[in-house]
């Protein structure tokens, strides 16, 4: 069963990716309402897997995912960005950092479900 | 939350901008190439509708609904910014949504420069995003 760590200041985000996973095989473990609260929570919880939101009050996920992954390398094959904002900018910064998804919101599942399987 | 809409300066049309009915204004402040606000006006049924489709009909304190609603104008200003900027080969950063609820008590000529509307219909009616900007910054300029 994969964990997967929700940040995202939007309980909407939460309740949706909750609802969008396999229950037999991905269990949504923690919702950070904030970059800081994610970092935090990623050190304490050791998820499989992260969805994180780009633009939150505070620390903005960009930031925070430079964070975890400057801490923990391997974080890249773990997170995935989620943004409203899917501009070429972005999407070059995602992948400057190493990482392979930026999914535009509205989330399409099948995108989503495509992207937490293919984190490699 | 209540509070009272100040003036706005839009053209005056038929639709949502004349009624006295209470809105759902959603305000977005943007900087980089484009610099200036967005603003959303939203019928109060509209937004309570959008909100029900995104909850499923879910109960909900109203601190969770300004959040879910929130998060509609959030990805609605990111998908229209982002084509924006893709457009333009140009960066745009904007930030967390503001929201009020009031009623519209003054529509004037508009006389904001550079103001620019747009009419989004879908089957729950039309959304009027009202988009003005102080400044474009361009290469060279």
């Amino acid at each position: 069963m994969k964990r997967i760590l929700v940040v995202d200041d939007s309980s909407f985000a939460y309740n949706e990716i909750a609802d969008l996973v396999p229950s037999d095989e991905y269990e949504v473990i923690a919702h950070a309402k904030d970059g800081e609260e994610g970092i935090r929570l990623y050190e304490e919880l050791k998820p499989d897997i992260v969805t994180m939101d780009i633009i939150m009050p505070g620390i903005d996920g960009m930031e925070a995912a430079k964070e975890i992954i400057q801490k923990d390398p391997t974080a890249t094959h773990k997170i995935i960005m989620l943004s409203s904002l899917c501009d070429m900018d972005t999407l070059n910064e995602v992948h400057a950092l190493g990482m392979r998804h930026l999914i535009p919101k509205p989330i399409e599942k099948d995108v989503f479900l495509y992207a937490i399987s293919h984190l490699e | 939350m209540t509070q009272r809409l100040s003036s706005i300066q839009l053209e005056p049309e038929e639709g949502i901008i004349l009624t006295q009915e209470p809105v759902y204004s959603g305000t977005i402040r943007l900087h980089g190439f484009l610099d200036g606000e967005m603003l959303f006006l939203i019928p109060e049924e509209m937004a309570e509708q959008i909100v029900f489709q995104m909850s499923h009909g879910r109960p909900m304190s109203e601190a969770e609904w300004d959040g879910y609603f929130k998060e509609y104008l959030n990805i609605v200003a990111g998908c229209m910014i982002s084509q924006i900027g893709n457009f333009f080969g140009k960066r745009v950063r904007f930030s967390l949504p503001m929201v009020k609820k009031g009623v519209c008590k003054e529509i004037t000529k508009n006389e904001f420069q550079f103001c620019s509307k747009h009419d989004f219909s879908n089957e729950l009616g039309i959304v009027h995003f009202v988009f003005r900007y102080n400044k474009v910054v361009l290469d060279g300029a």
